[in-house]
């Protein structure tokens, strides 16, 4: 059975496009200029194939395409004076390296046992850590309204948040497990 | 006002590469669950097609690379096949290992293949190259135009005669075909609309009559305005439906009627000014903006002349130093000039282009002046201290909350106390409004200026000013969204543009006003909607989605401001215009 250039590159994207929209999700914080960024990555990473040094992870090589596009975004945002938090290169390369963790090339280059073990780890929060956490990033709330709607000051809830998160990437990491391979 | 930063992520905290990844993840992954996955990633390939890959050229036979063990439709999550056919990359799988040795065998097999097929690529796919179409397309974008839809100023009088009538006009049928084209209600329904406002204008226009027989003047009175705002519904639809003639018909008896042509036979002068106004919009509507631009200046003598005459005041109303009294303050500030200034600053901009732009930054200023002197004046009487230089902005935060969230039920008799409260001015919602209006004129100039950044601050200034449509006669509610999404359009964002044209097209219906149906309005015109249109466009083809419908949005777009835009022209449009019709052409061709 044969599989056109485009198919494969589709496929490509489909391993890829929710490991690549974390990492720039991470950076932007505006999602339409995330999903904006990540779908120009894509389009950058498909003209530009010819390119691709095949020894490389795949994930890693449109990463390296999405800091520049974001590095471009921040310069042009600064530029435009936008209201945007900008980050150094220096912050963004250091997520990328983050992210590496999150991507054993010894399990292929697919990011779904990370997300797997992500709602594994959702689950295993405390009820009112997951609450909140819930809020946040399933109801796109800020911490402000948040703190408001449970009655805490603002302070706690970012508090919590932050030792939310700090848990869920401890417990990721242990699931995904040193080679990569979930537990549990 | 939106929030500077995410707090979710404290920018005071030291950034720390762990918390932020875990938030990517989390924001990643929950957005997934709220569904739409199979379509951002539809989009991204469809945007990925249109553009021209390195590997071959537009036009080119697709290549069958590689061989598969994944079967065609079945689900990709967790694909284990080879990602492209690219032999290292292939061999990092396990799996490949027993085909990479065929791999040449299998890339023989396909380029035979494509020999025996001759398949081609779709045309369309590599004729919108976006980055060539968005220059073309954000220079059209960036054009000046006409502020075109159900808007105007409350209205009125005068004989004027304009000669013979220029403009377009448009046959039924052809504006049945476009209203249709444009899903916007059907043309029988805008008929009839502006034939119920015409019966009910008529009957307030025997009620008048009656009461004068009566010798019932004061009840007569009260005629007035449900008169005339029952008139704007008659000739605003007429002149979004392109029927210019009928239209300034209808506006000069509306002159007449209110200059003392009435059951009453006395000029309504509050209803004079706005009226020439009105006619000036229509001009400025058939492409005459010398003619509107002169009209405009007529209702400003007649606004100053009214001021003079109920103020008592002698001075120049537009610069004047001290007023009177806080009541002269408050009918000189409180907007009397502004609409007129506001007008004329645009079409300073649709006359000149960016050449116009000195000349509409003075109009603005003056209208700006009006508003801040009359802050001043609010701050001044209630003893609240404003250093002088305050800016218009600055003056309108510091005034009494009553002032920037006026009651809204400013038509009832709980505004008259408050007259009493606050020394005589009135924290009516309309002056809010017409301060939006200012920071929206204020807005587009910069944008035609070519300063998005400033437009775009401007706009969300504006977006923190609280609404209140029904004092709004410049259709805000519509045009603001409609503006961001140009200015956003402009800058390349083309997935914020697409949400700001849905709120615009949820905006473009009739509006209706709770307090006064006197105040209610018909849709915005098919003009308007037809810019929504071409806009949407844009974003689609810019966004890399549905090049299809995009291609069809343009051009029903096109057909309906060709049709109806008068003497609108310009280089820009016409580029625009010709290079998306070759391109259409083009693409149609090779289906």
């Amino acid at each position: 059975m044969q599989r056109t250039r485009e198919e494969l590159f589709a496929i490509l994207i489909r391993e890829h496009e929710l490991g690549l929209s974390a990492f720039v999700r991470s950076c932007v914080h505006d999602p339409a200029e995330a999903d904006d960024l990540v779908q120009e990555t894509f389009v950058t990473a498909w003209r530009d194939l010819e390119a691709y040094d095949p020894a490389r992870p795949f994930a890693a090589w449109v990463r390296g395409i999405a800091r520049h596009k974001i590095g471009d975004y921040f310069q042009r945002s600064a530029r435009q004076g936008r209201r945007v938090h900008i980050l150094p290169p220096e912050a963004v390369a250091d997520l990328a390296v983050e992210f590496e963790r999150f991507n054993r090339p010894a399990r292929g280059e697919v990011y779904r046992d990370c997300f797997a073990a992500l709602q594994e780890c959702l689950a295993a929060l405390s009820a009112s850590d997951r609450e909140i956490v819930q809020r946040a990033y399933r109801e796109d709330q800020t911490c402000r309204v948040i703190a408001s709607q449970l009655g805490r000051t603002v302070e706690v809830v970012k508090k919590r948040l932050q030792r939310a998160r700090a848990e869920l990437r401890d417990c990721i990491l242990s699931k995904l497990g040193p080679e990569g391979v979930p537990h549990g | 006002m939106a929030e500077l930063f995410d707090d979710r992520l404290d920018p005071a905290e030291p950034f720390d590469p762990r918390q932020w990844a875990v938030h990517g993840l989390l924001s990643a992954y929950f957005e997934r669950e709220r569904g739409g996955y199979e379509e951002r990633l539809d989009r991204f390939l469809e945007r990925a097609w249109a553009s021209s890959p390195s590997p071959k050229r537009p036009g080119a036979p697709g290549r069958a690379l590689g061989g598969t063990g994944v079967p065609a439709g079945e689900p990709v999550q967790r694909v284990r096949g080879p990602s492209l056919a690219l032999g290292a990359l292939i061999g990092r799988h396990p799996w490949a290992l027993g085909i990479t040795g065929v791999a040449a065998a299998i890339l023989l097999v396909a380029c035979v293949t494509w020999l025996a097929t001759g398949r081609r690529e779709p045309l369309t796919k590599h004729l919108l190259t976006i980055p060539d179409f968005a220059a073309v397309a954000q220079a059209a974008i960036a054009q000046p135009l006409p502020m075109t839809g159900s808007i105007g100023d409350p209205l009125m009088l005068c004989g004027l005669d304009f000669g013979p009538l220029g403009g377009s006009a448009v046959s039924d049928s052809l504006l049945a075909e476009m209203l249709a084209s444009l899903n916007c209600g059907g043309l029988p329904d805008r008929l009839e609309a502006i034939e119920q406002a015409r019966r009910e204008r008529d009957g307030y226009m025997a009620e008048i009559e009656s009461a004068v027989q009566r010798a019932d003047r004061e009840q007569a009175s009260a005629y007035a305005s449900p008169i005339m705002f029952a008139w704007t519904r008659v000739y605003r639809p007429l002149r979004d439906l392109g029927r210019f003639g009928e239209a300034i018909a209808e506006i000069q008896r509306a002159l007449a009627y209110a200059g003392g042509e009435n059951p009453l036979q006395e000029p309504w002068p509050s209803w004079q000014a706005p009226c020439l106004n009105e006619l000036a919009l229509t001009l400025e509507a058939m492409g005459d903006y010398e003619g509107a631009c002169r009209v405009h200046l007529e209702s400003v003598e007649l606004r100053k002349a009214a001021l003079k005459a109920e103020s008592g005041y002698v001075g120049d109303p537009d610069i004047p130093d001290l007023p009177p009294s806080q009541h002269a303050a408050r009918q000189f500030y409180g907007g009397d000039l502004v609409p007129p200034y506001l007008r004329l600053s645009w079409l300073a901009v649709l006359r000149s282009g960016r050449d116009g732009l000195p000349e509409a930054r003075q109009w603005q200023a003056k209208a700006e002046l009006q508003f801040r002197r009359f802050f001043a004046w609010v701050c001044a009487a209630n003893e609240i201290p404003l250093p002088p230089e305050a800016t218009l902005l600055d003056a309108f935060a510091r005034s009494p909350a009553d002032f920037q969230q006026p009651d809204e039920s400013w038509f009832l008799d709980a505004q008259r106390a408050a007259l009493t409260a606050y020394h005589g001015f009135d924290p009516n919602p309309g002056v809010v409004a017409w301060l939006r209006c200012c920071l929206f004129n204020a807005a587009r100039l910069q944008r035609v200026a070519g300063d998005y950044a400033a437009a775009a601050a401007t706009l969300e200034q504006l977006a923190s000013i609280r609404a209140y449509p029904c004092c709004d006669e410049w259709r805000l509610d519509f045009y603001e969204p409609l503006e961001a999404a140009r200015v956003s359009l402009l800058q390349g964002r083309y997935a914020v543009a697409l949400k700001h044209l849905e709120v615009a097209g949820q905006t473009s219906g009739p509006r209706e006003c709770p307090f006064e149906k006197d105040l209610n309005e018909n849709p915005v015109g098919p003009l308007a909607l037809a810019e929504v249109e071409l806009l949407h466009g844009v974003a689609l083809l810019g966004a890399g989605r549905d090049e299809k419908a995009a291609r069809e949005l343009i051009r029903e777009a096109i057909a309906v401001r060709d049709s109806m835009a008068g003497g609108f022209t310009g280089e820009a449009y016409t580029d625009f215009l010709r290079q998306f019709r070759t391109w259409d052409e083009l693409a149609g061709s090779a289906r």
